[in-house]
């Protein structure tokens, strides 16, 4: 019996080594974190470069969730293991950026590749998120997306408002809600990724800053600055919407989404890529999509939104003709066709302006109606220091902190003041420790 | 406890204990020691800078307020758990020791939830509470009680408890009938002549004689609710909302190596020696119709997330998003099955059976061997092997998925079958179990061997492997579950897709970043991924309980 077993097991194994490829190409590992149907999308990509030439071969690997992805490339750089690509969710930008020695920023690689890579082709809030202070790109946008506000055009109607005309303001959100509710649904609007939402992007829509330092941009040594009085202000009046469930709690992440999808709330924040599991839940409605309320007593607003997502970063300590492979890999990425279709098929921001023209050509956005409100909403006005993104040192975990607290304010058992005073301080304990890791 | 007749020779023990040796110095003792050494020190993610700062580390951990929180929210969460998993299983135990017509039926149905993977099984009740579609939530919506875990905090407090009862009651159970039919049937019997009713009977007589039992699982428990229950808190309330399910391992990195730390020595030393003598058994219609009623209710609680997870399999995605979700299965049985998963599900299994088994076999290959040299030999060093083996159950698991992950790498076995399995095979627990068993296997058989001119390895082979069979069964199986279920290793450590498991399929079907899962296929991948262990589990019962029980024949 245990023979026999044995037996199996050498004939599993020998079969795997006799299916491995002669490598004959260089392979080329890029490690990421997307599942589902997009992880075949990320294989169709890594298959039509691979059928452009025959020097290299892009493999896709699929890792885990962001944070596994990340965990996962840095014990593997620790034992020499590490893949040539990495995709690191925008939250672990600076942890990344601090690792010289690791990384091999993408503007020196396609430099010492020859190869032609101008900042300037790319969204402007796009490269400013992933730039050094000299507006130099350190890594690859992939896959970056912006909130906006989905809406159910069908019970617009039934309660006597204009299907076309989403509120822009939270004044406007508000009465708009309220008569909502009066027409029987069952709540205002709930939202996902509280703190990308309603405290960073809220921050940067204002023109208020999320830190010192330009949001970090500028320095280890930045302190967070989320309970300013616009801050303090949203986040009450959240705290009485919950109340009157013109806002409504759904947790985490995008764990709200079911709240929309079977029409207890009217309105929904998520991201652009959510458009596509909007599409195929919302059964019985029409909905549309809208940028993000704004404050209008606030000056400048709304300035722009800024993104989340991911980039693909480049790690150091494998021979450099394989390089040339990855350079010539990103090369392909920026293709207006190559982009545009992964923008159209997945949601995500055309990372390139060539691309975005292309899918405006191709008609795509006057078929797919408010699939271009993120780029208009990500694209308002140049940004600024305070609206260019943030870059802060163990922002996974201030997430979570700052996540945390704002649940203590939508169950009524802090104030906004409390919380968002109580997230600054553990926040910044945080970004001295990181500081401290640093120097 | 020490043997008195050993066998002499200094060669066969060391030989025989060294596989156990190399595995758990090349992959425990050696990154631990990395990961202690860690500890004092401030570093950056990818280790280029680091600095010696004693013990900052501790007292900057000890300061956080949060940090201290979490302990006594640690303490209240496993006394609820082990209180409430194992007065449940018990009183399923003692129903089920009670009806004649049925019993197998009944084991069979209570032990699944065993069989099921800690991370699935979180996604599993987070899919039940869901305060919009859960059928769970739903239900006590209808009965007034607006249930919403995501902002109430003892909602969350709540679903994870339930969460972590249910995975362990099955286990609890087992064991707890396994106890009760070693009680021998005359002491009760003459009692009942007494004229003690059956509640007097339980509580004087049953009970005192269950306490090993019960005191064993208490431990168990309590590890188990302290260390286990990281993957179900993770997957269904992420510590949330705000703190109030923030239990101490929570704050831990990911862990999961070698989770199985606090339940393998689940299998305590024999209690009892059945007499087998059956005796009349109470003729009671009434209470075997309670007992049957009892059973059932407990099957529906056990079997009822199982039932939702089929059901779902065999609907469409949008049908599920619905309030509320339907109970009865719909027509997408097959092609849902047909497309769980973008690699082939008969690879995933394949490889997840590959694993699974040589864990199981290789730890209980390796512990027997090692067992046997430490208690039936004296040899130099013996003790200190003994406690450097023992040693590895108080390490700390979650620090050293990295630096074993380096050590693996440096010795070529990343994407190997193993560098998935080896590391895993070490077990002190296994070594410990045996060493327990064999101090009770009488003295007189390994003499009247020697007198007989067996060698020890004939004596090992011919008496002592055929001796432990039940024990062989119920590490089997503990294993086999283990290997199974594992997921943050096989992660780790593979980048090529012919090593894809089953349970890092249902992840990577779960991981979709900004859009919604497909749960029907999630849940047909989950269903058919808790096939083998139930089969195991199911298949290997009989033994698995006897295993418990007793050992002498």
């Amino acid at each position: 019996m245990l023979r026999r077993f044995w037996h199996a097991v050498a004939g599993v194994s020998a079969a795997v080594f006799l299916t491995a490829p002669a490598a004959a190409q260089t392979e080329i590992q890029w490690w990421h974190a997307m599942g589902g149907e997009l992880g075949q999308k990320v294989d169709a990509i890594a298959a039509g470069f691979n059928a452009t030439q025959k020097d290299y071969k892009i493999v896709p690997v699929f890792k885990g969730s962001y944070t596994e992805t990340m965990t996962g490339a840095i014990a593997a750089f620790r034992a020499k293991q590490q893949p040539h690509i990495v995709q690191v969710f925008e939250v672990g930008t600076a942890t990344l950026m601090a690792a010289k020695g690791a990384v091999y920023p993408v503007f020196q690689l396609m430099k010492d590749q020859g190869l032609p890579f101008d900042p300037k082709n790319y969204l402007p809030s796009v490269t400013g998120y992933y730039s050094d202070s000299a507006g130099n790109m350190l890594s690859f946008p992939f896959n970056s997306s912006t909130p906006v506000m989905y809406y159910n055009k069908t019970q617009f109607k039934k309660a006597g408002l204009d299907p076309e005309a989403p509120p822009k303001t939270w004044p406007e959100l508000e009465a708009m809600a309220k008569k909502l509710q009066a027409s029987g649904v069952k709540c205002g609007f709930t939202t996902a990724w509280p703190s990308w939402v309603h405290i960073e992007n809220l921050s940067a829509l204002h023109n208020v800053p999320i830190g010192t330092k330009s949001n970090g941009f500028d320095g280890l040594d930045t302190v967070l600055q989320i309970n300013s009085p616009l801050h303090v202000k949203h986040i009450t009046a959240m705290g009485e919407w919950q109340k009157s469930k013109i806002f409504d709690y759904g947790g985490r992440q995008s764990a709200s989404a079911p709240k929309f999808y079977t029409q207890e709330c009217a309105m929904y924040m998520n991201s652009s890529a959510a458009q596509a599991g909007v599409r195929a839940n919302a059964k019985d409605f029409e909905f549309g999509v809208a940028m993000l309320p704004y404050y209008p007593d606030v000056k400048g607003a709304p300035q722009n939104s800024i993104i989340g997502g991911a980039t693909l970063w480049v790690l150091q300590g494998h021979p450099k003709e394989t390089y040339k492979g990855v350079g010539q890999f990103f090369n392909y990425l920026s293709q207006p066709e190559v982009q545009a279709k992964w923008h159209q098929e997945t949601g995500y921001l055309p990372v390139t302006l060539s691309s975005y023209e292309l899918s405006k050509t191709q008609g795509y956005y006057t078929k797919n109606p408010g699939t271009d409100v993120s780029i208009k909403q990500m694209t308002l006005n140049p940004p600024t220091s305070n609206s260019k993104g943030l870059r802060f040192g163990n922002f996974v975990q201030i997430r979570d902190v700052i996540e945390e607290e704002l649940e203590g304010v939508w169950s009524g058992k802090k104030s906004a003041k409390e919380a968002l005073d109580t997230s600054v301080s553990r926040g910044n304990e945080l970004l001295r420790r990181f500081e401290a890791a640093n120097k | 406890m020490e043997k008195r007749a050993v066998f002499h020779s200094v060669w066969l023990p060391l030989a025989l204990v060294t596989p156990q040796l190399i595995i758990t110095f090349v992959f425990f003792v050696w990154p631990a020691s990395q990961a202690l050494y860690q500890s004092v020190l401030l570093e950056d993610a990818f280790g280029l800078k680091s600095e010696f700062v004693w013990f900052d580390n501790f007292t900057h951990l000890f300061r956080n307020r949060d940090y201290l929180d979490s302990f006594s929210r640690t303490a209240v969460f496993s006394g609820l758990v082990a209180g409430l998993a194992m007065g449940l299983a018990l009183l399923l135990a003692v129903m089920a020791d009670r009806v004649i017509k049925g019993a197998t039926g009944y084991k069979t149905m209570l032990i699944w939830p065993y069989a099921v993977a800690p991370a699935v099984a979180g996604a599993l009740w987070v899919f039940m509470f869901n305060p919009r579609i859960g059928i769970v939530a739903y239900m006590l919506q209808s009965f007034g009680y607006d249930w919403n875990h995501q902002i109430r905090g003892e909602d969350a407090f709540a679903l994870i408890t339930v969460a972590a009862v249910w995975k362990q009651i099955s286990y609890n159970f087992v064991f707890f009938l396994a106890g009760l039919q070693a009680i021998p049937k005359s002491l009760i019997e003459a009692a009942a002549i007494d004229g003690a009713g059956p509640t007097k009977r339980f509580w004087t007589i049953i009970f005192p004689l269950l306490s090993p039992t019960t005191f064993f699982l208490l431990v168990v428990n309590i590890v188990y609710a302290f260390f286990d229950t990281f993957g179900i808190v993770h997957a269904t309330t992420n510590g949330g909302p705000a703190k109030a399910t923030r239990s101490r391992e929570f704050r831990g990195p990911v862990r999961d190596l070698d989770g199985h730390c606090g339940r393998a020595h689940r299998r305590p030393v024999p209690l009892y020696r059945a007499q087998g003598v059956v005796l009349m058994v109470e003729r009671r219609p009434f209470a075997t119709f309670i007992a049957h009623m009892v059973l059932i209710l407990g099957i529906f609680v056990v079997a009822f997330p199982i039932w939702v997870t089929f059901v779902a399999s065999t609907h469409h995605a949008k049908d599920i998003m619905t309030a509320p979700i339907p109970l009865w299965p719909g027509t997408q049985l097959f092609n849902n099955y047909r497309g769980a998963g973008g690699v082939p599900m008969w690879r995933m299994m394949t490889n997840s059976l590959v694993m699974a088994l040589v864990i199981a076999l290789g730890k209980i290959f390796v512990s027997f061997l090692a067992a046997f040299a430490i208690v039936y030999f004296r040899f130099p060093f013996r003790m200190a092997v003994f406690w450097i083996i023992f040693m590895t159950l108080m390490l700390p698991i979650e620090v050293r998925i990295v630096p074993t992950f380096k050590v693996v790498a440096d010795l070529g076995l990343l994407n190997s079958y193993a560098g998935l399995t080896i590391p895993l095979i070490a077990s002190a627990t296994a070594t410990f179990l045996f060493r327990q068993f064999f101090l009770t296997v009488p003295d007189e058989l390994a003499e009247a061997a020697r007198i007989d001119g067996a060698g020890p390895l004939k004596f090992m082979k011919d008496i002592l492997l055929p001796l432990s069979r039940t024990n062989l069964a119920a590490l089997f199986v503990i294993m086999f579950t283990f290997g199974w279920n594992q997921y943050l290793w096989p992660l780790l450590m593979t980048t090529d897709r012919q090593y894809l498991t089953v349970v890092m399929g249902i992840q990577r079907m779960i991981n979709v970043a900004d859009t919604d899962p497909q749960w029907p296929l999630v849940m047909a991948a989950v269903i058919l991924a808790m096939l083998p262990p139930v089969a195991v589990v199911v298949l290997m019962q009989r033994w698995f309980i006897k295993g418990l029980v007793d050992t002498e024949k």
